[in-house]
């Protein structure tokens, strides 16, 4: 029954993850206390502190006082505001590590994000809001504050785009088409983890990603459709910094686009065994006005047997063209 | 057929003859590294193994005139000749068919005339190598030494993963045993089933398409007469081909490959390739991306007469 009980709340903290690093005592937390207490608060120099449920007043009273080993903190490092809000911090063990993912672990203790993974979204057709068109389902935006912020000159070439999308697109033509957009494509894709990359294998166009989790940087520069995918975890997060794109792909089938400077940062953060919140940050000074993030779930599919099929659409394109 | 000419299949036959017998014995001989999980390890990044021909040539021996682009890693008769230029140590003579004997794809009758066809007529559309219109390489001849394309072999618990740089082609290969996709699946690739036998990882393939390839490797030498050519271009299949393959590390830097082909529909009897194909690459190695046919608007241009940029779909 409690083992019921805990895993009901951990269902119901894992609506808050994605904001549990924009905690406001996350930033005090790790100006000052980590340096001993740890990155996670699991403890280092000093006793782990993370889940303890203190009471505000008491961690307010060690932190003036010090505390055994632990040096008095003045006013000026940490203010009483600060201080309180790390206290709040730390009561909930798992927002406190930015993570309440319980479930199967790797080797090196990330997540096991092995298997087959889809988006059920309409981002693939328009990542703003739309109303349904003929084949093509209606959608809210999942960009965050709903509108992407475009310089002037970008929104007129994103209607042109708009109006020229069925011979313009460029996934119309088979090409691979960029990041992230690959993720919301209607097609399942696999994540294949290792301790030095985290491969991903995409239904669509056989498209695929290896995203070097070994710490190593950049290559020359070199531009590419899928970019240059680098990756690390941050406690229970998978981050993946890709840049070296081209400028010919785009977000979606409704012109939404970028340039060559485009920088994407994803963050795959899993709550549970099935569901990994999707969160990636977009920046190009070329085209936007400033960074600008979007938001959805990844599924784990689960069904028996499933594996991932062929999409060859280079053979659609051909025929369609007129190739016996 | 010329003194020169005999002189050199003789020698091929010897090494034919010998060549299994050595090869058995590197493998009794090296014990690969094993996983955290106690399988042979194959994991790393690979590149291809030495060019070698496909087939004991037949018909006439040929040599690309002076100077002429003669076919990056094309195979043909004057493999079977002295090397001219012999500081090419690495060129290996036998034909990668080891069974049958002769060296030669046992194509039934009406597939050898359909071949011959393929080959003669290279630059019509319906006979065009399914790789230049960027079609999946399917097996085995996505592990056929080519220019452009290097691997990274990937193993968790229960998995080999093999990623093919040239046209970004994967291949997940499960080893527990399942069963393979519905029969209705055609896969371009085909459908991978694995499991080890001691220190080899066999796989077993099937659900292909029919647009594919078995073999070819290189671009033939313009001018160069089918029926001198051993790449094995132009070996088309069903769907009902099945391949089984044998993976072993038989080196710290050497995978040994071998390939029994089936198609009841296309060749006379089962058909064999083995050859070392995989070389381990240098630390630094990763695959690039090869985005084959978001370059290829010329060709698809000169295929369909449509300009893929302007066209609506």
């Amino acid at each position: 029954m409690r083992l019921i009980l805990i895993l009901g709340l951990t269902a119901v903290a894992g609506v808050h993850v994605v904001w549990a690093q924009e905690h406001p005592g996350a930033a005090a937390y790790q100006k000052v206390c980590r340096t001993c207490h740890g990155p996670e608060g699991r403890g280092d120099l000093a006793p782990p502190i993370a889940s303890m449920a203190f009471d505000v007043d008491y961690v307010v009273a060690v932190v003036r006082e010090g505390y055994g080993q632990m040096p008095p903190i003045s006013t000026r490092e940490l203010t009483d505001t600060e201080v309180a809000q790390v206290a709040e911090y730390l009561k909930s063990p798992a927002e406190a590590q930015g993570s309440t993912y319980q479930g199967p672990r790797t080797s090196a203790g990330h997540p096991d994000l092995n298997g087959i993974w889809q988006v059920l979204s309409t981002a693939a057709w328009d990542i703003r809001a739309h109303n349904a068109q003929d084949g093509v389902p209606a959608g809210l935006s999942v960009v965050e504050g709903r509108d992407i912020p475009y310089q002037p000159w970008a929104v007129t070439k994103q209607q042109e785009n708009y109006a020229n999308r069925l011979t313009a697109d460029p996934v119309r033509k088979c090409y691979l088409p960029g990041v992230p957009r690959i993720t919301y494509m209607p097609f399942p894709f696999q994540i294949l983890q290792t301790p030095n990359y985290v491969v991903m294998t995409y239904e669509f166009a056989h498209t695929v990603r290896i995203i070097y989790t070994d710490d190593s940087p950049h290559p020359l520069p070199n531009d590419f459709w899928m970019g240059d995918s680098r990756g690390h975890w941050e406690d229970d997060t998978l981050v993946v910094d890709t840049t070296h794109f081209n400028d010919r792909t785009w977000f979606d089938a409704a012109g939404n686009f970028h340039s060559d400077a485009l920088h994407v940062v994803e963050r795959y953060t899993p709550t549970n065994p099935y569901h990994v919140n999707y969160e990636v940050t977009i920046e190009d000074p070329e085209v936007f006005t400033r960074p600008w993030t979007i938001r959805m779930p990844l599924y784990r599919r689960v069904e028996e047997g499933l594996q991932l099929l062929d999409y060859d659409c280079v053979d659609f394109i051909l025929q369609s063209l007129g190739s016996p | 057929m010329s003194n020169r000419l005999l002189g050199g299949l003789a020698v091929v036959f010897t090494v034919v003859v010998l060549a299994p017998a050595t090869r058995a014995g590197q493998e009794e001989t090296y014990t690969p590294p094993r996983t955290e999980w106690g399988d042979p390890d194959l994991r790393g990044h690979w590149l291809p193994g030495a060019y070698q021909p496909m087939e004991t040539p037949t018909g006439d021996s040929w040599r690309p005139p002076e100077g002429a682009n003669r076919g990056q890693g094309a195979a043909f008769s004057r493999f079977f000749e002295p090397d001219p230029e012999t500081a090419r140590p690495e060129r290996v003579r036998t034909p990668m068919v080891v069974d049958p004997p002769d060296g030669k794809i046992p194509l039934q009758s009406w597939a050898a005339e359909q071949r011959g066809q393929i080959m003669s007529n290279q630059d019509k559309l319906e006979h065009l190598d399914p790789r230049v219109k960027c079609l999946p390489s399917a097996l085995p001849r996505a592990n056929l030494p080519v220019g452009y394309n290097t691997y990274q072999f990937l193993q968790i618990p229960g998995h080999v993963v093999i990623l093919y740089e040239w046209n970004h082609l994967y291949r997940y290969i499960p080893l527990d045993g399942r069963p393979h996709v519905d029969p209705e699946i055609r896969l371009g690739m085909g459908d991978s089933r694995g499991h080890w036998e001691g220190n080899t990882l066999v796989v077993d393939v099937t659900n292909f398409t029919d647009n594919t390839w078995v073999v070819g490797h290189g671009a033939p030498p313009e001018g160069a007469p089918a029926s001198a050519l051993t790449t094995g271009h132009g070996v088309f299949h069903s769907t009902a081909l099945h391949v089984v393959e044998r993976f072993t590390l038989t080196h710290t830097d050497t995978i040994h490959y071998e390939a029994t082909i089936e198609d009841p529909n296309v060749f006379t009897r089962p058909w064999k390739v083995e050859y070392d194909a995989f070389k381990r690459a240098p630390a630094n190695h990763i695959l690039y991306e090869y985005a084959c046919h978001e370059g290829n608007g010329r060709n698809i241009s000169l295929m369909t007469g449509t300009d893929i940029d302007t066209a609506a779909r």
